[in-house]
Order: C-alpha cells, then structure tokens, then sequence
C-alpha cells in the first residue's frame, strides 16, 4: 500500500507543479480561441483529480493491519544491487548511453553478452557465439538491407562503422 | 460492376501482377520487423517505383501498405511487439495466445480476418467513393474533435477491472502528447528548456518501450516459459475454418464496419480503428473478463479492422488529394512526383486510379495470406531460440525500431524510459495500453477542438451543439461514463449481497 502511495503521492506532486508550471510560460490568448495552455490544464485538472480518487480508494481497500510503512522500510535496500531488474534496468540505460559513442555494433555486442547472461545463459561460447551471429545479422539487415543507416559512434568506432558501410 | 472488371484487368497485366506480388512480399517482411512501421514500408518501397508508370506505381505502394499493416500483426502475436501501432492491440489476446502455446491459431485468425477486412473494404470503398466524397466534406473541426473523442471512449474497455487506473493511464497519454510547440500558437510547452522535447514525445518509441520492453523486464525478473510444443515444432499457421468464422461472424462484421469507417476520416485511420474496434468487442460481449487473456475474438478484432481501414484511408487521397495518413502522404508524393494532379477532379478525369487501386487491395488481400504464412512460420521458428538469446534480440529489434524513425538515439533513450514506467505501470495494475492511446489520439483531440473553437469565435456551445458532433459526443460520453457506472453498481451490490 505504502509504495503505491507514494508513487501516487508523487504524480499528484509532478502535475500540480506541471500545472503552475504551463500558465506561467504560455503568451495570453487572442479573444476567442483557446489558449494553449487551457488543454494541458484540464488535462492535469482532471489528472490530479482522479489520481486523489486512487489514492483514497488504496487506502480504503488496504485492511487495517496492512495500513503501514512497512513496505517502504521493510526493503533490503543492501540486496538492491543483486535485484536482476535493477540490473536489467541498469543494463538498458548502460546500452540507450553507450550507442551514440561506441555505435551500434559493439554496443549491441556487448549488451547482447550482459542481458543474455542475466537472462540465465552460463555457457560463454554459446553466450558470444550468439551474441556476434545476432548483431552481425540485425546490422547487415537494417544497414545493407533495408539502407537504415544504425549509430556509428565516434572516433575509431566511427571509421569502423563507415569501413564496414561501404564493403 | 463494370468499375471492379475494370480494375482486374488493369491488375492482371503481367508486369502490374508481378509488382503486386512482390509488394506484398516487400510489405509483409517489412511490417514483421519491429519499427518499420507501414508508412516507413512505403518509403522503403518508394525506390522500386521510379520506373513504374503512375498506374503500376500506387497499385504496388498500396500492396506493401496493405501487407505491412497484416505483417505487423506477426510480431505482435508472437513477441508482444506491435510491427505497426494498429498492430497494439493485437498484442492483447495475441500474445497470451502464444503465451499458451496456440500461437498458429492467433496468426490464423490474424491472416484470415485480415484479409475478410481488407477485402470488404476495398469492394465497399470501390462503389462508395464517389457518394463518400460528398459526405467527407461535410466533416469539419467539431465533428473530428467528435470523432477523435469517440477514438479516447475506447480507453475505459481497456480497463480489465480498474477504470480508475485506466483513465488516469489515458490522461497521462493525453498529457505527453502536449509536450513540444504548441500545434496552432507555436510556443514551447512541458519541454524545461530541452530542445530534445520540442519535437514532442514519439509515439513509436513510447510504444515499442511500452510494451517489448516492458515485458523483457518482466521475463527478466519472472520467466515465463512460452510453450513452444505446439507452436514451433508443427509451424502450421492454422488458417481459420469457417466453422470458427461463423462463430466470430458478428466480431468480423463490427470490425469491417467500424474499420472502414474510420479509415475514411482525414487523420483517424488504422490505429483509432483497431482500439475502437477491440474496445467495442470488449463491451458488447457477454464474457469481456476473458479479453485480454487470449482470447480469439480480440485478435479477430482488431487485425479485421486495422486492415479494412487501409481502404477508408485511401478514399480522401482518391476523391479529395488530401492525404488521409502518413502513408498515404507518401502515396501521394509519389505520385505527384510521376506529374499526377492530386485533387477533386483526379477522379473523373482518370476513373482508373480509383479502379486499380482498390483492385489492387483484393489481389493483395488475397495474395497476402499465403505470403504471410511463409513469413510467420520464419518468425514462429525464432521461438524455438531459448530466451535467454531471444529476450536481447527483442531488445536490439525494438532499440533498432525505435531508432529508425528519426535516426535519433535520444529515441531508443525515450523506449528505454517508456519500457521501465511500463514495467511500474504494470506492477502497479496501470493500464500501458491507455497511455499508449491517449499520445496516438492527443495531438488530433487537442488541435480540432481549439480549430472548431477558434472557428466558433471562442462559442464552445456553437461547437458541440452541431448534429454530426452532438451525437457523436453523446455516443462517446456513454461509452466513457458506463463502465464507471457499472463499477459502481457492481460495488454496492456486493455491498448489500455481503
């Protein structure tokens, strides 16, 4: 309950600041038409409202005993490191980073190494065998294939990139 | 009668057959790939028609955009990934379809209803057009606020329990379709600064994120074994028997309906049609607890109607120039490349765009089962591959996906995000798809309303008491406001029954 609380607590936050937010910025409307502003703001209006709703009916739903923090410091926040989502996730934001630097093909390599080991694959052969089959074949697909040119990164990762477009 | 004959025997020339071929081809490959969406087909394909007369030109561009909105459904079914938005809520039944091991069957009804949509609306758009035309333009500002208010009603079938969370999932859509320039005064909204957001929040990489990523995070923390028995050993897409059609007789109709009538408004098209039509599904059924949970109707309704709408979509482009969709822009360029006129008279001048066109969306609606069960038993094999391999590869497909509408790795970023809020959402019993909605419709809701608005002189009474767009928002206000209701009425009678 806590943790959905919160979660809704803060989205309540984020739209009313969101709120103040846009009727400070947006020049004055012409007579006549609407505003930019207004549309967003009936939209956060209505977001704020029925957020407020869904907070009242998690509480209301939630029995007695369960109406606690404990969910929120009851968390092994020591095990947050070894949580294979926070990894996931922390992988994914490595990958989003790393292609506009080191280019797709490498990038991906490694990305692809990282995920599939978390995902449980334990045989490093097959681990990089796949790994390199994959993103040779996306990359000769989208690049070659379909003339989709895929991030080149900088550097010697970009005149890699460039000698591998123009085999 | 007389126009179809005439049609078929421009189609069946052997060269203009030959290209319709592997059109269909072209666009049923490209649609199966995450991210090449149909329009995206359309401009790949674009390259194979400089030689090709004007006539040969559009026939084979309206093959690989038939064929890609059908190839899209592929993915969608068998990896959770939609090949083009209309594909998302195939993604609903389908995929708990193949969650099940009966992923032949969903791609089945997918290729099967497809082609029942497509061809109906082709045959209809053929012998309506021209009285379509006259009834189109009497479609202003208002009644498309109207008819895109009617597309959000959608959102409250998407619940699957809680329309709260739904309707604050939608509004949230709804929400970050506003961020970016203001579509009528120009000015920067939500954006802090950030160039990055002037552009807007992309719908494909919010999408892809929503729903392949969401649910690679999901197998990554709790796997759930596909079971592959039925599916890859005997990749047989089983293509539906007319003994289940009759049972779906009534979802295939709706579908082909609401599909085609959709596709016919400038701006709405194949998406809007397929969440209203599964949406409709949903609430007309006497069992809507088992939609969403694999079952057959729901892909039967949504693929039946994003494929009619490809035929309504092209009926502004023919009968007015205006281009209906993104696709058909491209349709259009094309064509205005090849020196053809755009416009009213196009029509009565060269009756034979009209002819070949819809022509060609029969052929190609035809064509197309037969291809697409060679390229969904590619696909189905890839299932075989154990997850631990295939989890990445879905992840390097929809990064590539994302990345390949605008070349913009701040998009592949954006999936990420939209991946992880999907995964929250989804832990929390928020409702992705709403949110996936309320951004594709966002943009189209917000700039009619503030047009019919301004067109009004600022009279907001003027504006809905129009009869187009007074019933509509009365059709719409039920549809929205009913389940609410219902709810409500369901709790306080649990209440007395307890």
């Amino acid at each position: 309950m806590a943790i959905e609380l919160l979660f809704n607590g803060c989205m309540i936050a984020f739209f009313t600041y969101c709120y103040f937010y846009i009727s400070s910025t947006a020049p004055k409307a012409q007579p006549g038409t609407m505003n930019g502003a207004q549309w967003p703001q009936i939209l956060l209006a209505l977001l704020i409202f029925f957020i407020a709703v869904n907070m009242y009916d998690i509480y209301k739903r939630t029995p007695k005993e369960g109406r606690n923090l404990s969910t929120i410091t009851g968390v092994n926040y020591k095990g947050f490191y070894k949580n294979k989502l926070i990894i996931g996730i922390v992988i994914l934001f490595i990958f989003a980073l790393a292609l506009d630097y080191i280019g797709f093909i490498l990038s991906s390599f490694l990305f692809s190494v990282a995920y599939s080991r978390l995902l449980g694959e334990k045989r490093i052969s097959r681990l990089l065998l796949y790994s390199f089959l994959s993103v040779v074949f996306l990359y000769f697909l989208f690049s070659k294939g379909l003339s989709i040119m895929l991030p080149r990164g900088v550097g010697i990762f970009r005149d890699f990139a460039l000698l591998l477009e123009a085999l | 009668m007389g126009l179809l004959i005439s049609g078929f025997q421009l189609i069946f020339q052997p060269l203009t057959f030959m290209y319709i071929v592997g059109g269909t081809v072209l666009g049923t490959i490209f649609g199966a790939l995450p991210g090449v969406s149909a329009s995206m087909s359309v401009v790949l394909a674009m390259a194979f028609t400089y030689s090709m007369s004007p006539l040969v030109a559009i026939a084979f561009l309206v093959a690989v955009y038939c064929s890609a909105i059908t190839g899209g459904g592929i993915t969608a079914i068998l990896f959770k990934i939609p090949g083009t938005p209309s594909n998302a809520p195939t993604t609903f039944d389908g995929y708990p379809m193949t969650l099940r091991g009966d992923s032949s069957k969903a791609l089945g009804i997918s290729l099967t209803t497809s082609a029942i949509g497509g061809t109906f609306a082709a045959i209809s758009m053929l012998l309506l057009t021209p009285q379509l035309t006259n009834a189109a333009l009497k479609f202003g500002s208002s009644e498309l606020f109207a008819i895109s208010f009617l597309g959000l009603s959608v959102l409250t079938a998407l619940g699957g329990g809680d329309v709260i969370k739904t309707i604050i999932s939608g509004l949230i859509g709804l929400w970050l379709a506003t961020i970016g320039m203001d579509p009528l005064m120009g000015f920067a909204r939500f954006t802090w600064g950030n160039s990055g957001l002037l552009s807007g929040i992309e719908m494909i990489p919010v999408m892809i994120g929503m729903f392949a990523i969401t649910e690679v995070l999901d197998q990554t923390v709790s796997h759930t074994k596909i079971e592959t028995d039925k599916t890859v050993n005997k990749v047989k897409t089983k293509l539906t028997s007319l003994k289940e059609l009759w049972v779906m007789k009534w979802t295939i109709i709706r579908s082909a309906l609401i599909g085609t009538g959709v596709g016919i408004l400038p701006g709405a098209g194949a998406t809007i049609a397929s969440f209203l039509s599964y949406a409709i599904e949903v609430k007309s059924s006497k069992t809507p607890g088992k939609y969403g949970k694999g079952e057959p109707k729901g892909v039967a309704a949504s693929e039946t109607a994003n494929n009619a709408a490809t035929a309504g979509s092209m009926v502004p482009l023919l009968a007015l120039g205006i281009p209906g969709g993104p696709a058909a822009a491209i349709m259009m360029s094309a064509l205005v490349l090849k020196g053809v006129q755009m416009g009213p008279l196009l029509l009565k001048r060269q009756p034979e765009f009209l002819t070949s066109v819809f022509a060609s969306m029969i052929v190609t609606n035809i064509i197309m089962v037969i291809v697409a069960i060679g390229v969904a038993k590619i696909f189905s094999k890839i299932l075989a591959t154990p997850y631990s391999i295939l989890g990445t590869v879905i992840v390097l497909l929809a990064a590539i996906g994302s990345f390949a509408v605008f070349s913009s790795t701040s998009d592949i970023m954006l999936m990420v995000i939209a991946g992880v809020l999907g995964y929250v959402f989804h832990k929390l019993r928020f409702n992705p798809a709403a949110l996936v909605l309320g951004l594709v419709l966002g943009e189209m809701v917000e700039s009619n309303l503030r047009r019919a608005i301004m067109l009004a002189n600022g009279n907001i009474v003027a504006v809905f008491t129009k009869p187009i767009t007074a019933i509509v928002m009365i059709a719409s206000i039920a549809m929205l406001v009913w389940p609410l209701i219902k709810s409500f009425i369901d709790k306080k009678k649990g209440t007395v029954s307890a």
